[in-house]
């Protein structure tokens, strides 16, 4: 914000609806929410609900922490979304690849989900959460820890978004 | 009329001020980096200096406005401090955000509790630690503190080399060893601060170097017409004119209208003042005086007059050098050519010389050293116009912040009274009519000091609350350095540890001792500022604290911005 005031910008006394942030207007009288505009754009990347980049290499890192003894298995990208229990067959429980994950509202990119693939993902992810709160309970190591909340805070919000979906629909 | 309310907590008063911290910080301490600013009109200014950033950017938001306010009402006054200040409520601010302390009348309660019971003990330790500096006994002594003082100011805007050439030049200023008696210092200081405009000369397009200080005063005109045998060095008698030689009346007088219908008339009215400009030259003549300061146009047959009777005379001289030639030498000027010229408008000088200064012609009227109040003129050169207007802005804010060393302006003479008692040096010493100098060592030592003061102390204090804040204070406190060390650290990796590390292990050497207070110096290392030659004004550091805790008041007890705009 100190950048855009050194470029004549003005230091508004409103703040923004979305995010409270402290709204600056340029010389033509333009408001401008740098929060909104250039922060939250760029952080859609590392959010793991939206990008399966972001959270794989969540997994990765909580997995590379533990001195190679992982207690997770090593997540693959179809992995993720699948039971971690072995010799069940992967189930791919959202039709999401990397080529349709884009820095937008979760609940676009879910368009074209049947209510059958719905359902799965919803016990899918609800096996995860209860998964993972098995293996919290157990864990000794922070880093571990920290990956497995990070897990379940990552698929709450994509069952949130299930739900939300849900009821535009 | 539309009325729009928004609440005031802590987390939006504190998203203001880091914004206008972020601003500064990166100009904090001897590596400071410049900020270069361009108005639409293309005129650019390259500054340091905080009030001058801030003063230049469009803020509407009424909590900033409140927080540029007080920074500019402080800096006036101290001269100096405007990133300190800010660096203050900004750590402050963001302690209490991340304490999610919201209670702001607790906040306010506390900061009325602390000024009562904490800051005066606060106040007492840190004058224990200060230096105090007879100006009248030691030369050298002297110069070096004044100097020291002046590089505190001086080095966040230039190079190290160019502050030695500063405070130099200033202290040649201020320092005059030819005064009759150093009781003066301080007067003949705050004489030059009150008229610093009109003992300034600018010489934009020269290079720094050629800044010089020179004998008073200087008189930016030429010689309207000299003397033929008038060399410049003797002694001379001279008076000052307000109106104007032919007519007592000024140009903004009614003035009257004569009708001059034949060659004849027009001859008669013309001798007629001929003779009035004679009759006052003959009246200086009798009073031995050889020079006339006009501030108005001196008409070309006066000048003939002046000439052929052997007095020099300088027209169009600023109103603003007579005012200040009339309270220098406390006489008068002459108001009424047609009245007689009396001892009181008579002026001396020791001599009056042609000075030739960036191509331009000045002349120099050097008074005699009993005018005791005149100060010395500086020649301030630099490279361009805004590099000259900064440079001048910056030496002023110097001489300001060493006037608030003098012992006099501490805000608080008990404690003073108290420490020259206990001080085996100044016991029964007349504190208050000696040049004496109070200051304190620079770096962050002031706040690295009153942060470890604070820790301890709470830890006596039993009321949580009270404790609470000062541990806070204590914590904000700590930025100051950190900033420092983050700006000048040569090392640019991992400095957060590297500041945690120097500090824990502050803790632990216990480095200051007797031997001084510790401060991060230009490498960003921690060392005893005793003998690093940069020394603040203790009144300027608490004026600035305190300052800084009445703003802090002032924001916690805002409840709600009201926006009112009338209905369209």
């Amino acid at each position: 914000m100190g950048d855009y005031l050194l470029k004549g910008y003005k230091m508004l006394a409103t703040s923004c609806d979305e995010c409270s942030t402290i709204l600056l207007e340029d010389k033509s009288g333009m408001k401008y929410c740098i929060a909104c505009k250039e922060l939250d754009t760029d952080t859609e990347k590392d959010n793991p609900v939206t990008s399966a980049i972001a959270a794989r290499s969540l997994v990765q890192e909580g997995s590379s922490i533990t001195n190679g003894k992982s207690a997770i298995p090593q997540f693959s990208r179809l992995d993720l979304y699948s039971s971690p229990s072995s010799g069940e067959p992967p189930t791919v429980t959202m039709a999401i690849t990397n080529d349709h994950i884009q820095s937008e509202s979760p609940i676009t990119s879910l368009g074209g989900l049947t209510p059958e693939l719905q359902s799965e993902a919803v016990s899918t992810l609800c096996s995860k959460i209860s998964w993972a709160c098995e293996q919290l309970k157990v864990s000794t190591s922070v880093d571990h820890c920290i990956g497995l909340c990070n897990l379940i805070k990552a698929s709450t919000d994509a069952l949130q978004s299930l739900k939300v979906y849900n009821l535009q629909k | 009329m539309e009325r729009r309310s928004k609440t005031v907590n802590v987390g939006s008063i504190s998203d203001v001020t880091r914004v206008i911290e972020n601003l500064l910080t990166s100009g904090f301490g001897p590596q400071g980096k410049h900020t270069l600013m361009s108005t639409s009109t293309g005129q650019v200014t390259v500054t340091n200096h905080g009030a001058v950033i801030l003063n230049s950017l469009h803020f509407a938001h009424p909590i900033a406005r409140v927080v540029l306010d007080a920074v500019n009402k402080t800096v006036s006054f101290t001269g100096d401090g405007c990133k300190t200040y800010v660096t203050y409520l900004n750590s402050f601010m963001e302690v209490l955000k991340d304490a999610h302390s919201e209670n702001c009348m607790e906040v306010c309660k506390n900061l009325e509790l602390f000024r009562m019971h904490v800051y005066p003990t606060l106040v007492e330790k840190v004058v224990e630690k200060s230096e105090v500096t007879n100006l009248a006994v030691n030369r050298e002594e002297s110069e070096m503190i004044i100097k020291s003082v002046f590089r505190q100011v001086l080095h966040s805007q230039h190079s190290a080399k160019l502050v030695d050439i500063f405070s130099s030049f200033l202290f040649s200023a201020v320092f005059d060893e030819s005064a009759n008696s150093t009781v003066n210092f301080w007067e003949r200081l705050q004489f030059l601060i009150d008229n610093f405009d009109s003992f300034v000369i600018k010489l934009p397009t020269m290079p720094y170097r050629e800044c010089e200080v020179l004998d008073p005063i200087i008189i930016q005109r030429d010689f309207t017409t000299s003397l033929q045998n008038f060399d410049g060095e003797q002694e001379i008698n001279f008076v000052m004119c307000t109106c104007g030689i032919e007519d007592a009346l000024s140009q903004d007088g009614f003035s009257e209208v004569i009708n001059l219908t034949s060659n004849q008339d027009f001859c008669k009215f013309m001798a007629f003042q001929r003779k009035k400009v004679e009759k006052f030259v003959k009246n200086c003549k009798e009073n031995s005086v050889s020079l006339v300061l006009s501030q108005e146009r001196i008409p070309d047959f006066a000048l003939e007059i002046f000439n052929s009777n052997g007095i020099s005379a300088i027209h169009y001289v600023l109103s603003e050098d007579i005012t200040l030639l009339e309270n220098v030498l406390q006489k008068q000027a002459i108001v009424d050519v047609h009245d007689d010229i009396v001892e009181h408008n008579i002026c001396a000088a020791r001599k009056c010389i042609v000075l030739v200064l960036s191509g331009k012609k000045h002349v120099q009227i050097v008074l005699h050293k009993t005018a005791q109040m005149c100060p010395k003129t500086l020649i301030v050169a630099a490279p361009t116009q805004g590099l000259c207007d900064q440079l001048v802005l910056t030496l002023k804010s110097c001489l300001k912040v060493l006037s608030l060393c003098d012992v006099r302006n501490f805000s608080d003479p008990h404690i003073l009274n108290a420490y020259f008692s206990k001080t085996d040096t100044w016991k029964n010493f007349d504190w208050s009519s000696s040049p004496l100098c109070m200051t304190i060592n620079g770096g962050g030592s002031f706040e690295i000091f009153c942060s470890k003061f604070l820790k301890e102390y709470s830890k006596t204090i039993d009321e949580p609350s009270l404790k609470n804040f000062c541990l806070q204070l204590s914590t904000s406190l700590l930025s100051v350095p950190r900033i420092l060390h983050r700006n000048n650290s040569v090392i640019q990796e991992n400095l957060s540890k590297d500041f945690i590390e120097k500090m824990s292990m502050l803790q632990i050497k216990e480095l200051d001792g007797d031997s001084g207070l510790v401060g991060i110096d230009r490498r960003g290392n921690i060392k005893c500022m005793s003998n690093e030659g940069i020394s603040e004004s203790l009144s300027v550091k608490l004026y600035i604290f305190n300052g800084f805790l009445e703003l802090l008041q002032t924001l916690m007890r805002i409840d709600n911005i009201v926006g009112v705009s009338k209905e369209k």
